[in-house]
């Protein structure tokens, strides 16, 4: 635009003093004409540069290892460092270009410098985000000389990749007694014999049976047998969490969405479930069937993390319904957990999943509870339609209980650990209809 | 005020009192007005960092640029008139520097002045060497300028 006018007016002045054949007027545009040909002179050839990007979180700094991933909140710091392998630069103006979804708490995602040959300029500020997946791309740096007239721009590519992962928070060990256990030692009562913690019988004494095993009161009962005690296995156990992205149970409000809730009480029951050494999967249900397969530990928990880093919701009309939950992903008789704010369209489909033999445990984040919160109470038609919205919801709750399906009903301003542990007390209190054996 | 505000606020009252003087002396009274309240708006847009401030920073400039060969039509003194386009220059250069930095780049001032003066000082000077010289021009020499001109100019602002 400087550069237009510039030599616009040059243009008039020297036409019009040529036109009328007077010298003043091209006198007047010798000034002009002299900058024109000093920023031309001074006119930048950024051939040489190098630039790399680097993410450091803000916990790290001081070990100032490159950090991929980092917690919901969790500040991480980008530098953009460009060094000029080539000539003089005298003007460079650093503009970089933030994913959606992060914003900057600390200093500027520009910078304004000028660059020695062999120099480097290092552009900081710091990020924090929501759950999600961010890509870095492209830097736009533009170079110009000292007068600002002549101008070149850009586009860099420094691709760098950033997961937020949802953020965790500590449960109590939560009580399952899946049908089915492994092999390995663990906290689950697996309803066999052996060594363990808990009562379990007494059968008679094996020669090589531990002598403070022996039950003495109950041998004192027999004359001619011993007896002695056995103790319930205690064993690990596969537990497949199933996270609801289906869009029609999500409800969503300007800075906030059920489903957030929904996939933090998804990290915080995979965390609990692999702190007991217990194999977990994750399967999120809704835009697809996005399958995280079974394993233990640290490095699982990191795998559901990143799954659940990515997760978003869909519409597709294939997955409106639990109808094609994919069982099969599954070992026979393992654990199932369904975190989902639930619908009664998807009574049915559970009763069948549990007549099949899965013990399952719904967490339910409460969607009434979430919606009206956006809403005013006082309001006579809001307080009905929740009214009616609850009693539709404890009766579908009371409907799953009765078949020996454990719900937790969360409203989600409360700690889920709280109402997982009271929901699961009260699961135990509800009779049921018809109560599935465990097999031996 | 900083030194880019103070060397844009000296351009723009070299600039408006040059071209004023000029009209004045030439017998157009009315161009001390025109010329001091274009001055006085251009000093207040200074001051300014609203979307505004760089286009009319660049109409101002445009006008006293063109006010100044209009001023030689009109038989101001082209001495005044020549000061009035390096002042002019002066603001409309450093208007738009304060406009491009954001406050943290002082590293910038001393290079980006010291250039600036020695651009606008240099051009003043063959100005006003010009305007000392004279000699007689042809309509071909005229016309022949004049592609050179069009064609110099068109090669060094391409894009």
């Amino acid at each position: 635009m400087r550069k237009r006018l510039l030599s616009g007016l040059v243009y008039i002045l020297v036409m019009m003093g040529l036109a009328s054949l007077r010298g003043e007027l091209l006198a007047l545009a010798i000034p002009l004409i002299v900058y024109l040909i000093a920023a031309l002179w001074y006119s930048p050839q950024p051939r040489d540069l190098q630039v790399e990007r680097t993410l450091v979180r803000k916990d790290d700094l001081a070990a100032a290892a490159p950090a991929d991933r980092a917690t919901a909140g969790t500040p991480v710091t980008v530098a953009i460092v460009l060094t000029n392998t080539g000539g003089y630069l005298e003007e460079i103006h650093i503009e970089d270009v933030l994913p959606d979804g992060l914003h900057v708490i600390e200093g500027m995602a520009r910078l304004q410098t000028m660059l020695q040959p062999g120099e480097t300029a290092t552009l900081t500020y710091t990020v924090a985000g929501t759950r999600g997946s961010y890509l870095f791309d492209d830097v736009h740096v533009t170079f110009a000389e000292h007068l600002g007239i002549f101008k070149t721009r850009l586009q860099l590519r420094v691709p760098a990749h950033l997961l937020v992962l949802p953020e965790v928070r500590p449960l109590r060990p939560i009580p399952i007694r899946p049908p089915r256990t492994h092999g390995y030692a663990g906290p689950i009562p697996s309803g066999q014999p052996g060594s363990g913690a808990d009562f379990h019988g007494v059968r008679p004494y094996q020669i090589g049976d531990p002598r403070r095993h022996i039950n003495w009161r109950l041998t004192a009962r027999h004359e001619a047998l011993t007896f002695t005690n056995e103790f319930e296995q205690e064993r690990i156990a596969d537990v497949g969490l199933i996270l609801d992205a289906r869009r029609q149970v999500d409800i969503r409000r300007d800075d906030d969405a059920l489903f957030e809730h929904t996939v933090r009480a998804t990290a915080a029951l995979a965390d609990a479930f692999l702190n007991d050494g217990n194999r977990v999967a994750l399967l999120i249900y809704g835009r697809a069937m996005e399958r995280t397969f079974p394993g233990y530990g640290k490095f699982q928990r990191e795998r559901i993390l990143r799954s659940l880093a990515q997760a978003r919701t869909g519409d597709s009309m294939v997955f409106e319904t639990f109808d094609y939950l994919l069982t099969g992903f599954f070992p026979k008789r393992s654990q199932l957990v369904l975190v989902s704010p639930l619908i009664s369209d998807d009574l049915p489909v559970l009763l069948r999943l549990r007549a099949r033999g899965y013990p399952l445990l719904i967490v339910s984040p409460d969607p009434i509870d979430f919606e009206m919160r956006l809403l005013s109470p006082k309001d006579p038609d809001v307080a009905l339609a929740a009214r009616i919205s609850r009693v539709e919801r404890e009766l579908l709750l009371q409907r799953l209980l009765q078949h020996g399906i454990r719900v937790v009903d969360w409203p989600t301003g409360t700690s889920l650990d709280a109402a997982l542990h009271a929901g699961l007390l009260r699961a135990q209190r509800v009779p049921q209809q018809g109560r599935l054996g465990r097999r031996r | 005020m900083t030194r880019i505000t103070r060397g844009a606020t000296l351009g723009i009252v070299l600039a408006a009192l040059s071209l004023s003087a000029g009209y004045a002396a030439a017998g157009h009274g009315w161009g001390i007005a025109v010329w001091l309240a274009a001055g006085a708006l251009w000093r207040f847009v200074l001051r300014r960092r609203a979307r505004y401030a760089a286009p009319t920073g660049s109409l101002l400039w445009t006008l006293f640029t063109v006010g100044a060969a209009v001023g030689i039509w009109l038989g101001a003194w082209p001495g005044a008139m020549l000061a009035g386009v390096g002042g002019a220059l002066i603001a409309w250069d450093l208007h738009a520097l304060r406009l491009r930095l954001h406050g943290d780049e002082a590293g910038f001032v001393k290079p980006h002045l010291r250039r600036l003066v020695f651009v606008a000082g240099g051009g003043l000077l063959l100005g006003s060497s010009a305007l000392a010289l004279r000699f007689e021009l042809g309509l071909l020499l005229a016309i022949g300028l004049g592609l050179l001109a069009v064609l110099g100019l068109g090669q060094a602002v391409r894009e």
